[in-house]
């Protein structure tokens, strides 16, 4: 199962819960459980790395977080995106999509013959 | 949308450490089993789903880098930047605040401008002059010993320098010995006096001299029987022989004498520690000591023994130990003198220290008043925007918040201030420099620099912190509601508030109560010190100053003749109508020495003490001075006769109690040998500082022995400046190579003797003023706020039949009470200050009844006046508007 994961690259990690939490407001387990399910589980995102990661947007404050009550009741602590985390996908959103286009070029060009 | 500033406020204490911990526990233990319960649900058992959720979540950040420890960098970090957001807004806030009302915001602009302007600017006086450690290597362990004979404290003899330098082993390191001297350079280009020192070879290094070029000055250079060599500065250098090198190793005629110059000693210089003259002056010469006892005797009392304490001797244990040695010249019998030190900072600030630190006191208190005034516009107002506070609290703004915004909104208004207060603190350092440079030391260095700066930045930081506290405490500490619903009604302030403003103004009067006596005390001190009896008429006379080289003027007869000459030259000039001479001006001080009375025995090294003069037969009569008894000089007194002298009154009284001085006989070691009979006496002339006692003093004539310098003292029929170019011709028309030196006006040297105390009396003087215009501002703020709260009470007070005159005399009892009060807190506060402007008053005392009184009453109708004012407008509120108003 491991071996069939895709470790992340570095900083995509925070896009990501970004781009989870412009769908809705979710909690920590909800986060992953999105990424997993749209991913068909080819990320590995560590648990714990996530909590970094919330820790770090809501310090940069691209995220709001506040204690809520999920379906069965219990209190969780769910995030939301602020504009500034909105904005911030946004950008990012297209820097990636630049990137990958360059990459995938590259790397698709067919060697050519001496 | 509510910013995140707000949300945060309705979710966790971010305060409470261990609830953070809590909270993230909590947050990781809910994924743990959210992640359990969805490995189960695929088929795990219980035990393996936890173990998987565990180490999905990964080891290291439960543990290590754990999740906890970005939880609280977040919210440091997020603390840290609500905090900055809060102080932005703010500022926003203030500066806008203090564009919205222009007339409040320049009135207590320009009252903290005028306090911390006039701080800062006394602040960079007081740095430069006393702060500051003085330019020397090791300052902290140079001192200066003087010769102690009972009280009265004397420069050294010669012979008790080479006691001290002696005896002195193990407390200093190194001991040196200088004075002041002028020096006649002549030679190649014009003839110059030149002020310089003449020391031991091992001053110069103790001061940190360094020479530019050639070599420094040793201990052979000090004795008689070595070469005469020199140093100059290099500012004469430059000056005189436009820096050129080759004038190492030439040779000078300095005083008519040839010396080589071996060094030139750089320009930044240090000032010599002063001796009599002004300080911050570098010297332009230096001349090795060449001294031994022939010359200067143990009677001449003239030097400045300069020593540095040995590394780990403390000057307590120093003094002790000098003592030691004092006692044992003493029963040696060496000397009845004693030995005292001080630091050399202490002999460079001198009294200057007194005086500066009187008018920083002054100032301060300027300052506080300043800090009051405004506290009380503020309070004054914040009763206006109790409204806006409310508010703001229902909203949910904490009480620290509330502070702390209007403490932002202080110290904003004091930086405002401050800003303009350093533009006049600028204004008045320019003005400053021009005045101060010779009345206290190192006066050319003061300026705006970076210490001051920071100084009056602190200052108004601290100011906007003082005044703002007291009005931001009452304004946010109030009930919300109640101040809603007092808001609406439209009424402000409240007993209370009343209450702290009129303590307010009460310790405004009080604190400029202190700052008027103060002045008045310092005014009449002044007034006092410029009315001293004299002795002398200083109206229209010119003075002068002629050192004779000893090359071309060796003897008395050269010398007698050259200023006989130049009296009659000088007295032939149209307009002048009077010449004299005497070795030192009146006022100046001068040489003191020993001497002895015909008949009587006087202990050995300790004979009686008196200012010696040397002066033209018509010195008396010139300067209009008083004959009591006998004659003063004439023709009759010349070289070859017998030596005689005048006695002042002072003399006559002190030696000769209830006998006549005159037919007596005195004799000095100085100049004339022998007896010399006393002829005259002469009413008490101030030949000493006008804020001492007047000491003995001996004069002998000119003719009979001249000194090789001498003042010309010219009594003129009109202006005496005018006369300077015609004496300054007189001169080089008898000796082209002699240059004049110190021309000013006689009534110029009295006055320069009472510059510090017109200093302190104008400062003071305007400080006071402003005090009690910012005291008057301060009553008149109040009473007006209190008559327009009572302006209902007022309406129904004069709807039931109360005249005009009742409201009137009502509010006018609101003032006096308040003045009142001041007064008697003022009176306490003088009293208690009374003893530190003491050392500065002269002939007056802190408490003197009438000053108090004057001062009372002056503040007393300020008072009133500003009273006056709102009581009339009270008195004449139409009732029917006053209560329609409401």
């Amino acid at each position: 199962m491991a071996s069939s994961q895709l470790p992340l690259v570095r900083g995509t990690l925070d896009v990501l819960v970004l781009k989870a939490l412009s769908w809705a407001p979710m909690h920590g387990f909800q986060i992953t459980s999105w990424i997993e399910e749209h991913s068909d589980s080819a990320l590995d995102v560590e648990d714990g790395a996530l909590y970094h990661a919330l820790n770090r947007l809501e310090e940069r404050r691209l995220l709001a977080a506040a204690w809520g009550v999920t379906e069965n009741n219990r209190r969780a602590r769910y995030y939301s995106l602020t504009a500034a985390g909105r904005a911030h996908l946004a950008a990012e959103t297209r820097r990636w999509m630049r990137y990958a286009e360059a990459v995938t070029g590259i790397l698709s060009l067919a060697p050519r013959r001496a | 949308m509510l910013p995140p500033r707000v949300r945060r406020l309705l979710r966790l204490d971010v305060r409470d450490r261990e609830r953070l911990a809590g909270d993230v526990n909590e947050e990781i233990a809910f994924h743990i089993e959210q992640r359990t319960q969805q490995l189960i649900a695929r088929g795990l058992s219980a035990a393996d789903a936890r173990a998987e959720a565990l180490r999905r979540f990964g080891a290291a950040y439960l543990e290590g880098r754990s999740i906890h420890a970005s939880a609280r960098h977040r919210e440091d970090h997020m603390r840290l930047a609500e905090w900055r957001d809060a102080l932005a807004h703010d500022i926003r806030h203030g500066i806008r605040l203090l564009g919205s009302s222009p007339g409040f915001t320049a009135v207590v602009t320009l009252t903290l401008a005028l306090g911390i302007g006039a701080t800062t600017a006394i602040f960079s006086v007081v740095d430069t002059a006393l702060l500051r450690p003085l330019p020397y290597p090791a300052a902290e362990r140079l001192v200066v010993l003087s010769d102690l004979q009972g009280e009265l404290v004397a420069p050294a003899s010669y012979p008790e320098f080479h006691d001290w330098r002696t005896h002195g082993g193990g407390i200093f390191s190194a001991i040196g010995v200088y004075f002041l001297t002028q020096t006649s350079l002549t030679g190649a280009g014009e003839p110059e006096v030149l002020r310089g020192v003449r020391g031991s070879s091992d001053v110069p290094r103790m001061l940190g001299l360094t020479i530019l070029r050639g070599r420094a000055l040793g201990p052979d250079d000090d004795l008689r029987s070595s070469e005469a060599v020199l140093l100059i500065g290099e500012g004469l250098w430059r000056r005189r022989f436009g820096g050129d090198p080759a004038v190492v190793g030439s040779t000078l005629t300095v005083q008519g004498q040839p010396a080589i110059v071996v060094g030139i000693v750089r320009a930044d210089a240090r000032a010599v520690p002063p001796q009599g003259l002004s300080t911050g002056e570098a010297p332009e010469i230096f001349l090795p000591l060449r001294l031994d006892e022939s010359v200067a005797p143990r009677g001449l009392h003239f030097m400045t023994v300069l020593a540095q304490l040995a590394p780990g001797v403390p000057l307590s244990q120093a003094r002790e130990r000098l003592g030691d040695v004092a006692e044992r010249l003493r029963s040696d019998g060496a000397t009845t003198h004693g030995i005292t030190m001080i630091p050399v900072t202490e002999r460079v600030i001198g009294d200057v220290g007194g005086r500066l630190g009187l008018l920083f006191g002054a100032v301060g208190v300027l300052l506080l008043i300043a800090c009051v005034n405004v506290a009380n516009l503020l309070l004054a107002r914040m009763a206006e925007r109790h409204h806006e506070m409310a508010v703001r609290m229902a909203i949910g703004a904490s009480r620290g918040r509330l502070i702390g915004q209007l403490l932002v909104e202080s110290i904003l208004r004091a930086l405002l201030g401050g800003l303009l207060g350093v533009l006049i603190a600028w204004g008045s350092l320019v003005l400053a420099r021009a005045w101060l440079p010779g009345r206290v030391p190192r006066a050319d260095q003061i300026a705006l620099d970076g210490r001051v700066l920071l100084f009056a930045f602190a200052l108004s930081v601290g100011t906007g912190l003082l005044f703002g506290l007291l009005p931001a405490l009452r304004a946010a500490g109030r009930d919300t509601a109640g101040a809603l619903r007092e808001g609406a009604r439209g009424l402000t302030g409240g007993a209370s508030g009343d209450r702290v403003r009129a303590a307010l103004v009460v310790g405004e009067v009080a604190l400029s109560f202190v700052l008027l006596a103060g002045a008045a005390l310092l005014i009449q001190s002044f007034g006092r010190l410029s009315s001293v009896e004299l002795g002398f008429d200083d109206g229209r006379t010119l003075t002068g100053y002629v050192l004779l080289p000893s090359s071309r003027y060796p003897d008395s007869t050269t010398r007698i003749a050259f200023f006989d000459r130049l009296t009659r030259r000088v007295a032939s000039v149209p307009g002048v109508q009077g010449v004299a001479l005497s070795s030192d001006l009146p006022v100046e001080g001068g040489t003191n020495g020993g001497f002895s009375i015909e008949g009587r025995t006087f202990p050995p090294g300790d004979p009686p003490l008196a200012e010696k003069r040397i002066v033209s037969a018509n010195y008396f009569e010139m300067l209009r001075a008083r004959l009591v008894e006998g004659r003063t000089f004439d023709g009759r007194d010349v070289l070859g006769a017998p030596a005689v002298m005048v006695v002042n009154e002072s003399f006559a009284r002190l030696h000769f109690p209830g006998t006549s001085a005159v037919g007596q006989r005195v004799a000095f070691s100085w100049g004339i040998e022998g007896m010399q009979t006393v002829i005259g006496v002469v009413a008490d002339i101030r030949e000493g500082a006008l804020d001492r006692a007047i000491l003995p003093a001996m004069y002998v004539n000119v003719a009979q022995r001249a000194s090789d310098g001498m003042h010309v003292l010219v009594r003129t029929a009109g202006e005496p400046s005018a006369m300077a170019p015609a004496l300054r011709a007189a001169v080089l028309d008898i000796d082209s190579a002699l240059p004049i030196s110190g021309v000013r006006t006689l009534r110029d040297v009295v006055r320069s003797g009472i510059r510090g105390s017109r200093l302190s009396a104008t400062l003071v003087g305007i400080f006071s003023i402003v005090a009690l215009v910012l005291a008057a501002i301060g009553l008149y703020g109040v009473i007006s706020f209190s008559v327009m709260q009572r302006r209902h009470e007022m309406g129904i007070r004069t709807a039931l039949g109360a005249r005009a005159s009742d409201v009137l005399r009502l509010v006018l009892w609101h003032g006096v009470v308040l003045v009142v009060i001041g007064l008697a807190v003022g009176l306490l506060l003088a009293m208690v200050s009374g003893r530190l402007v003491a050392s500065q008053l002269y002939g007056i005392a802190a408490s003197d009844g009438r000053t108090l009184a004057v001062t009372a009453s002056v503040l007393a109708l300020a008072g009133l006046a500003a009273a006056a004012i709102p009581a009339a407008r009270a008195a004449r509120t139409d009732p029917m508007v006053a209560l329609r108003a409401e």
